[in-house]
């Protein structure tokens, strides 16, 4: 069923993700802005232009809410083209 | 997501929902939304335009961030109709470093040499270039920041030829349509990021400086789907909404006609699965039993059975002919019945030797799409409607 106002449900997962991020072990960042540790990472490296491939399979773990690797300095959340609604539905 | 790191959200733009009362009630909900959640900053495009500037600012007044554009402009002077840009500054305290950090943000609409919007004071809004109006508002605000992002809906060619022109901009923040594409580069190379529509997927960029400034970006764009625990405050605020925006469509379906113009070809009609049952007894035991002949239910239960957007994949025959319009003039074809997939079954009934309801896999995807029922297979879900 595709019910929901598809936008903010988004918005609400992540408040969700932030609200349960909070008791995290997250490294907190000790001043040291040079990033490090980059192997543990979950970068996306993909050329211009193409679309990363999604599959969602409901077994699976989401992604960790806080990803290994250091802390950055600045997080940025984007949201884009968010009219119309969207969920999973069967 | 780092407890200890200041988060900025912002929004490329294109968010508003359409002319409609439900469109102008949805817009206003996002905006809400938006407030709620902190956003930093949200791109203004000619979309959000389309219920008219004033309905639009009276909307966006109520917001608790600034809506930014550059290049929407007032044709007599000039001048931008909204904010261009914003700074926002970290203190020394909100995050790790020793100096202020600060994010200049600039909001920038694809280019309409053709927009023309009267105002009801005979005032005129036009769509400047955004390469013109980057030229003029980035060097600014370049000194004003230590990073500069881009809000934007232009193409990936319209960014790289504003980038070609105008340097300055450290991050493009973009969306347009589905489009969902990475292009992270060391600096002073420009990142340009796509995160997609319908807010399926979060687009968390982690920057990192180092003593000289901007070191690196990363990103990654998890998909938001129900495997994400929901935060109960906005959930229910989203429940609400999305019931009033039902309920706008149930006062428009309570005025509207059958609406099917002239006479319809007797093999276009629809005629509903009872009809079937009487010559395909088994194949209609089938599907009595199956999600499909429940289909509406679920809509029902969720308040949203006159949702337009919901119901199309709910029903039978969805705005053709004589098939489904609404629940109160044509409950006969709510549910997935038979010619949801075999189609009308009119010209079967003229002559049943026809061939006629041949079907694959391709009609399926058309509601079990890849975004609305990401665990699709037709194999197994085959099985559950074989006949």
């Amino acid at each position: 069923m595709n019910t929901r106002l598809g936008p903010l449900r988004g918005a609400a997962l992540i408040l969700a993700l932030v609200w349960l991020s909070g008791g995290s072990t997250a490294p907190s960042g000790t001043g040291g802005s040079a990033r490090q540790g980059a192997a543990n990472d979950e970068v996306i490296k993909v050329r211009p232009g193409t679309v990363p491939a999604v599959e969602i399979h409901a077994a699976a773990p989401p992604e960790p809410l806080v990803a290994p690797g250091p802390a950055p300095d600045l997080e940025i959340l984007l949201t884009s083209v968010v009219q119309g609604y969207y969920q999973p539905c069967g | 997501m780092y407890p200890q790191t200041p988060v900025l959200w912002v929004d490329s733009g294109e968010f508003s929902g359409d002319n409609s009362a439900a469109g102008k009630f949805q817009t206003e909900t996002l905006l809400n939304g938006m407030s709620r959640l902190g956003y930093t900053a949200v791109n203004v495009t000619e979309r959000e335009l389309a219920v008219g500037l004033a309905e639009f600012q009276s909307l966006a007044a109520k917001a608790e961030f600034p809506l930014l554009s550059g290049n929407i402009t007032w044709q007599e002077s000039g001048k931008p109709v909204f904010a261009p840009a914003t700074v926002k500054t970290l203190e020394p305290g909100s995050w790790r470093g020793q100096v202020p950090l600060r994010v200049g943000i600039l909001g920038l609409c694809r280019g309409n040499p053709g927009f023309l919007m009267r105002t009801a004071d005979d005032r005129k809004v036009v769509i400047q270039s955004p390469v013109k109006a980057a030229a003029r508002l980035v060097p600014p605000l370049r000194q004003q920041s230590d990073l500069v992002i881009l809000l934007t809906n232009l193409t990936p060619p319209e960014v790289d030829v504003l980038l070609a022109e105008v340097p300055g901009v450290d991050l493009v923040l973009a969306g347009n349509g589905e489009l969902v594409s990475d292009n992270l580069a060391s600096p002073p190379r420009v990142s340009v990021v796509y995160a997609g529509n319908q807010g399926k997927r979060l687009g968390e960029l982690r920057v990192f400086f180092n003593s000289k400034g901007l070191s690196e970006i990363t990103k990654r764009h998890p998909f938001l789907d129900m495997r994400y625990p929901q935060d109960p405050p906005m959930k229910a605020f989203e429940d609400e909404a999305n019931l009033k925006i039902n309920e706008f469509y149930r006062e428009a379906a309570a005025t509207e006609t059958s609406g099917v113009p002239g006479k319809i070809p007797a093999h276009s009609l629809f005629f509903g699965a009872a009809e079937c049952k009487t010559c395909h007894q088994a194949a209609y035991t089938v599907w009595e039993t199956s999600k499909h002949a429940h289909a509406m239910q679920v809509l029902i239960d969720a308040g949203q059975e006159f949702n337009p957007l919901c119901v199309g994949c709910h029903v039978t025959g969805n705005r053709r002919t004589n098939g489904f319009r609404n629940l109160k003039l044509t409950p006969k074809f709510a549910n997935v019945q038979c010619e949801a997939c075999h189609d009308a079954a009119g010209a079967h009934l003229e002559d049943p030797s026809q061939p006629y309801g041949a079907t694959d896999a391709n009609r399926c995807l058309s509601c079990h799409t890849t975004d609305n029922s990401p665990e699709f297979a037709f194999p197994s879900y085959w099985e559950r409607i074989r006949h």
